[in-house]
């Protein structure tokens, strides 16, 4: 008996486990198709990226020759720069001449700098990825903890506030939101540094403490798309009858929201997180500037001001190969998350 | 502490630096600051060195750069003016056909090497003959060079040109060592100069720490020095105030900034290295070769409003090819002044009363500079398509694929002014896409480069710039635009050097910082 007197049967007062999800076996040869057919995709577009690549920065405005020769040039001192260049060649012998370097791993010399293009690109990276990676950790964490608060708490304080943060985020250039967090905490409080960078390997600390404030700025736009999909996602599946159904079996609300609601809801959320990953990428070009960091962001604007085209090409070439790889992992996610995908 | 300045071990040792001296004992004041000889000093550029061959590098910029390491055969001293340094002296027996040039003797290399002729040949000879060799311009009118002693390098030119030791102040006259030059290794640089290279992060930053055995040890007044590639001016101004650099050059927004921030920074220009002006092409529009025409659009320009107005102070209208101060600048010349209603009437005389319009390209850095002409231009009818490329956009546009018919342009101000002249005005001057030409012009600028005599040429430049601001010519000057320094206040021994930026020579940090 129970203390309002109503019997309840035994199967009640013991709330069955419920059964864990349905796990639909798909066949090895679908996934195997899926992935065969994204990476000839993948392969499609990187071809189609190399040409892209390559007859874009041909219509940067001006010489690579001029920028090199400096004042006073002669136009035959000129001509003799892009002889050595190779830029006298037509384009086509120029494409396929680059295409074949690539293809060996040889991204050319930069005009500039005269040194191998690869060895720029490698000593740069270390600082894009390490603000990518911070600013994606900063994103996800927001996002993801600050979405479930809302959907939780829908129509509460707490959901107006997140709200009101991640519209800000969303609406606010990553620049300014850069500039602003510069200004308070590195030329008014001293807390941060305003520019530059330590890699991890010379001082661990102060690599951290470089990256804070940009890995913040580029994050901010990203953590607020994330909190909006996860409390649209996650508040639609709380609202779903099973959800319902297995908290009146027992279930506690935390197990329901992280076993149930979140797996559920995690198809979408991995579009957005793969996204956000791309435009990471190509936001750290504006705050690795507004912050100095020696990037490959950095590398790429001197580039473009430069006209160093061979750095250009390959800048952008990295930049599209990290967004193929991304959405080529990014869709396996979510076929492994979704098998109807498969189908 | 704003400045950061990065101290040694040995902090406690100090030397006596005469604040304000620069490279000569001479020049010392009375007031005597103890200086910090294991200081490091933390420098931000716009552009760091692109290659330690000179021959592969990319304008004069770099110079004081470059000079860190290598020393040149001539210097250039505060106000611009030609100066000793590896070339003791100098004398041309013919007018400026010939020249020879004393080297200084018991000057060694960072690796040991003795400096002498043979070296200063290699160097000259790597310079003309490198494949696309950036400096070879430079040294278009250089015959041959000759060694006659170990000690004396000699000349020939294939036209008297008096101005070869100001064109070899530059990166022409940067001097290497002949056994780097002959393995065509230039990663680790041999030079002469007061620092060696420490380390390097190509665009990045570089790390030179002073040299033992430099020549002039007494004007080297700390133990290294770090560069860092800064292009932003808003970001240069970020670092200078947080003290992540000591010195930096910054926009003149940031200047005003940065002056009122308070007492732990100074200010000061760098005047005459940065000329703005307009290339006129006849060529791409008739109307161009008509000098009335040009003296109207000269006449129309409102200088002062756009050195107010753009720059916010930080220039000074130009209408000579020469700062208003160093040495070249006529004060008798009288300027073509700004009169709108005058240009209308020059116009409406020459045929245009309808006005003109053709297009008009500038530099990513004038573009306030571009739309404010045009909206002079607009107000005597002339309309203007005005494009900014970036890069070297602008001089293709220019001089080397014309398609502009006018345009502005950013001139360094060159070393001898005869070089400058010859380079804007001549009519076969790549400058002069149109051919603009004024026979007696092209006649004083001949003249000035064939007078050796100080006097002389002194009067044939009044000529030329009393000529060239009463009538406009290929390139006018608009403005000069400064370039502003900051700098921490713990740094003693700072002095505005015309020639560029950051020489270091005579700097130091005060000890107490």
């Amino acid at each position: 008996m129970t203390p309002t007197g109503i019997s309840v049967s035994p199967a009640l007062q013991e709330p069955k486990k419920l059964p864990a999800p349905a796990k639909r076996r798909v066949p090895l040869s679908g996934l195997l198709r899926s992935v065969g057919t994204r990476i000839l995709r993948s392969l499609l577009l990187f071809v189609a990226v190399t040409i892209t690549v390559f007859g874009l920065s041909a219509l940067i405005p001006g010489d690579p020759a001029v920028s090199l020769a400096g004042e006073g040039a002669t136009p035959e001192a000129i001509a003799a720069i892009r002889t050595q260049l190779g830029l006298g060649k037509p384009w086509y012998e120029q494409y396929f001449s680059w295409t074949n370097g690539v293809l060996h791993g040889d991204l050319g010399t930069s005009f500039f700098y005269h040194t191998p293009v690869s060895d720029l690109v490698m000593s740069r990276l270390p600082v894009t990825l390490s603000l990518a990676l911070f600013a994606i950790i900063a994103a996800v964490v927001f996002g993801i903890l600050a979405g479930l608060l809302s959907a939780t708490r829908r129509g509460r304080l707490a959901d107006k506030i997140t709200t009101v943060i991640s519209t800000v985020g969303i609406a606010t250039p990553n620049f300014w939101v850069g500039m602003i967090l510069l200004i308070l905490f590195s030329l008014n409080w001293h807390i941060f540094p305003a520019v530059g960078y330590t890699p991890i390997t010379k001082n661990a600390g102060s690599w951290f403490m470089h990256l804070v404030l940009p890995a913040i700025a580029l994050a901010a736009a990203a953590g607020a798309e994330l909190q909006r999909q996860t409390r649209s996602s996650v508040s639609e599946i709380l609202s779903q009858d099973y959800i319902r159904t297995a908290r009146a079996q027992g279930l506690t609300r935390r197990k329901v929201l992280w076993q149930r609601a979140l797996k559920n809801g995690a198809p979408p959320l991995a579009t957005v997180v793969g996204f956000q990953t791309a435009v990471l990428l190509g936001g750290s070009v504006v705050v690795e500037k507004v912050f100095s960091l020696p990037g490959v962001g950095t590398l790429a604007i001197d580039s473009v001001t430069l006209k160093d085209l061979p750095i250009l090409q390959a800048v952008v070439l990295l930049n599209a190969c990290f967004v193929i790889i991304i959405n080529f992992a990014t869709d396996l996610i979510y076929t492994v998350l979704n098998p109807k995908v498969r189908i | 502490m704003r400045a950061r300045i990065l101290l040694g071990g040995a902090a406690g040792i100090t030397a006596v630096l005469l604040a304000g001296c620069s490279a000569s004992p001479g020049n010392s004041t009375s007031q005597d600051v103890q200086v910090n000889p294991d200081a490091i000093i933390k420098v931000g550029v716009t552009n760091l060195q692109s290659s330690w061959d000179i021959a592969k590098t990319a304008g004069s910029l770099e110079v004081p750069i470059q000079k860190m390491v290598y020393d040149g055969l001539t210097g250039l001293d505060e106000k611009n003016n030609v100066v000793p340094s590896l070339a003791e002296s100098w004398n041309t027996p013919d007018g400026g056909k010939t020249y020879e040039f004393a080297l200084r003797t018991g000057v060694t290399f960072s690796n040991g090497d003795a400096f002498d002729a043979t070296s200063a040949k290699a160097t000259i000879d790597h310079y003309l003959k490198a494949p696309g060799s950036t400096v070879a311009g430079q040294l278009a009118n250089v015959q041959e060079v000759d060694i006659v002693s170990p000690s004396k390098l000699r000349f020939v030119q294939k036209q008297a040109d008096v101005s070869l030791p100001a064109v070899l102040s530059d990166r022409a006259g940067i001097m290497m060592d002949a056994k780097v030059i002959a393995s065509g290794d230039f990663t680790k640089p041999v030079g002469t100069g007061p620092f060696t290279l420490e380390g390097a992060q190509a665009g990045v930053s570089i790390t030179l720490t002073k040299q033992p055995k430099y020549w002039s040890p007494d004007t080297v007044h700390i133990a290294g020095v770090t560069i860092s590639q800064i292009q932003d001016p808003v970001a240069m101004a970020n670092a200078i105030r947080s003290g992540s650099v000591d010195m930096g050059v910054v926009g003149a927004a940031q200047a005003a900034d940065l002056q009122s921030a308070g007492d732990t920074l100074g200010t000061y220009p760098i005047k005459g290295r940065q000329l703005s002006g307009i290339t006129w092409n006849p060529d791409l529009y008739k109307p161009l070769a008509d000098q009335r025409v040009r003296d109207a659009l000269n006449m129309a320009i409102d200088r002062q409003g756009i050195v107010k107005g753009v720059f916010l102070n930080q220039g000074e209208a130009a209408s000579q090819f020469r700062l208003n101060g160093l040495p070249g600048f006529s004060s008798a010349a009288k300027p073509i002044a700004y009169d709108p209603e005058q240009a209308k009437k020059l116009l409406a005389e020459a045929g245009y009363a309808n006005g003109l319009s053709f297009n008009f390209v500038a530099p990513v850095k004038f573009a306030k500079e571009a739309e404010a002409i045009q909206a002079n231009w607009a107000a005597i009818g002339v309309s203007v398509k005005v494009t900014t490329p970036p890069g070297s956009g602008p001089a293709d546009a220019l001089w080397y694929k014309p398609t502009a018919a006018a345009g502005l342009w950013s001139f360094d101000g060159r070393n001898d002014l005869s070089n400058a002249y010859q380079q804007m005005l001549l009519p076969s001057a790549a400058y002069n896409p149109g051919k603009v030409a004024d026979p007696k012009v092209t006649d004083l600028i001949k003249q000035s480069a064939a007078t050796a005599d100080p006097a002389a040429r002194a009067k044939v430049f009044d000529q030329l710039a009393e000529i060239t601001s009463a009538s406009t010519q290929a390139n006018t000057p608009v403005a000069w635009v400064y370039q502003v320094v900051a700098y921490s206040k713990s740094l003693v021994g700072v002095k505005p050097w015309e020639s560029g930026y950051p020489i270091l020579t005579g700097v130091g940090v005060a000890a107490n910082k």
